[in-house]
């Protein structure tokens, strides 16, 4: 285990003030006496952790994913730093480790999205009204993200839909995800650099030298 | 277009979140919540041992935040002086006077802690007890055993950058400031006179078992015993039906409950209920007032091992 010293003095209080709105860490602290209160948190951001699951594996797995999510959360409460007033980042953290259960289900819907809309720029054929044309341009820039996402390492993947998806900042990505905020930034970098290469191609090569590893880390 | 923008805008017209689905999400958490509520086989044999007990916490439960001032005999007038800050100083002392009770315990040790709660329901005075015992991995690095109302739960090590804050490991407790200011501003989390911030962080000392070095828990006391605000109340008696006075602060669920004669510390008072978010808030019905006693704590290699 890390030291577990005070890195955190100083940093955030721990839980709100008397304010009329319970911060998340309060309502965690909460949980601990009162273990109904938890639902509070769920009623917080279950719209918002199910969003970023059906993003990730589609709707159905998400349902189950997103329940899943709050009952480990719940399970793991009396772990929650309560020196943390937000408990975002670290329904995110756990969400993230369950969708890494599902890495093949993703790249699997990943890889239809880059051919649903590969096929869809095949109807540039027909009349090639303005409009229509940029519909098609659209998807095909879709295609070769969806694509280029599922090249991705897993980890570089994280962090990326963490921040684009799940609207997390640097500090909380590395929160979520377990890392610092250094490699949160290197691997955001990365990612960038490899998805802007796919859809730029400005070097096609790069892009085979990825395959998809399974690994986290 | 921009990368970043490019995949935000991805699958951004996913299908929300259906109500049945919410429904059966709810349900799902709902039953985890149940499930860790519910007494084991284990505490209901207990409970007829103790509720003899039990049923002397229940008396006293409706009226705790009474002043019983003078009522009592044996020391309640010398009691009925005595100001929060006082007995904290006095609890302080006792601690001291102990002196190093438990055995500096390793990071790959467990800590035992068996605790005793009774729950008394305000509306119609109906009383639960449970008899938890847990085995806390020291460091976090190991497995442990918790139980909680009964229901025994299997923890995982903490994860890689997972921590317990405050510490639980000796050698990181060790490193805090055991002067009373210091530690108080230690409490307060860098925050400038978050009073109860303090006061939530000094029950959280003692609501998750740790061996304290020497002079800690003594400090830890005094360092309340200077938040501004904290009160007495008299006339609580712990799950083992010891007599208590309790010093809490305004608005917290939590309290520390003292010995009414040697000023040992005995354990939490907690008011609570059951309730559901109405409008992002709880709302609170079947309150309840529980007396969490420390009733037997110590270092053990392994989980299952007594002291």
């Amino acid at each position: 285990m890390k030291s577990t010293g005070d890195p955190c003095v100083g940093d955030r209080p721990a839980v709100a003030r008397h304010d009329d709105v319970p911060s998340d860490a309060s309502v965690v602290e909460r949980s601990w006496a009162e273990p109904d209160a938890f639902e509070l948190l769920f009623h917080r951001y279950a719209d918002d952790i199910h969003r970023y699951v059906a993003r990730r594996l589609g709707p159905e797995a998400a349902d189950d994913l997103m329940a899943e999510t709050f009952v480990v959360a719940f399970q793991q409460r009396r772990r929650y730093d309560l020196t943390r007033p937000h408990a975002r980042p670290w329904l995110y953290g756990i969400v993230s480790n369950l969708v890494g259960q599902h890495r093949r289900a993703e790249a699997r819907r990943l890889r239809a999205l880059s051919r649903v809309a590969a096929t869809g720029s095949g109807d540039g054929g027909e009349a090639l009204a303005d409009r229509v044309a940029a519909r098609v341009s659209a998807e095909r820039t879709r295609a070769e993200l969806a694509g280029a996402l599922a090249k991705l390492p897993a980890r570089y993947r994280d962090v990326l839909l963490v921040i684009a998806w799940g609207d997390l900042d640097y500090a909380e990505a590395a929160e979520a995800l377990g890392i610092p905020v250094g490699t949160v930034r290197s691997r955001l970098h990365r990612a960038r650099t490899r998805l802007r290469e796919a859809l730029g191609g400005s070097d096609p090569t790069a892009l085979h030298e990825e395959t998809e590893e399974t690994g986290r880390g | 277009m921009d990368d970043l923008t490019a995949v935000r805008e991805l699958e951004a017209d996913v299908a929300p979140l259906t109500d049945e689905a919410r429904f059966a999400a709810r349900a799902r958490l709902r039953r985890a919540v149940i499930q860790e509520s519910r007494p084991g086989a284990l505490s209901r044999r207990l409970m007829l041992r103790v509720a003899v007990a039990g049923t002397a916490a229940a008396a006293v439960a409706g009226g705790v935040v009474v002043a019983t001032r003078g009522e009592r005999d044996a020391g309640t007038p010398r009691m009925a002086t005595l100001s929060a800050a006082e007995l904290l100083h006095k609890a302080a002392a006792r601690t001291r006077a102990d002196g190093a009770g438990m055995p500096v315990p390793r990071g790959d040790q467990y800590l035992y802690t068996k605790t005793f709660i009774s729950r008394t329901y305000v509306k119609d005075g109906r009383t639960k007890t449970w008899t938890d015992e847990s085995w806390t991995s020291v460091d976090g690095s190991r497995p442990s055993r918790r139980q909680e109302y009964g229901k025994v739960h299997n923890d995982p090590p903490l994860g890689e950058h997972e921590v317990m804050w405050p510490p639980t490991e000796y050698t990181a407790l060790a490193k805090w400031p055991t002067d009373p200011d210091d530690l108080l501003e230690r409490l307060r989390m860098g925050q400038d006179g978050d009073d109860r911030t303090a006061f939530v962080n000094a029950i959280q000392f003692f609501a998750v078992p740790r061996v304290m070095p020497p002079g800690l828990e003594a400090a830890s006391f005094e360092a309340v015993a200077r938040i501004p605000g904290i009160r007495i109340d008299r006339g609580a008696v712990d799950a083992l039906g010891r007599q208590g006075i309790a010093v809490s602060y305004p608005e917290y669920d939590f309290a520390f409950l003292f010995d009414t004669k040697t000023y040992a510390y005995l354990g939490l008072n907690v008011d609570g209920g059951t309730g559901e978010p109405v409008d992002g808030r709880m709302k609170l019905h079947d309150r309840y007032h529980e007396l969490r006693a420390r009733q037997e704590t110590g270092v053990v290699d392994r989980v299952g091992q007594r002291p």
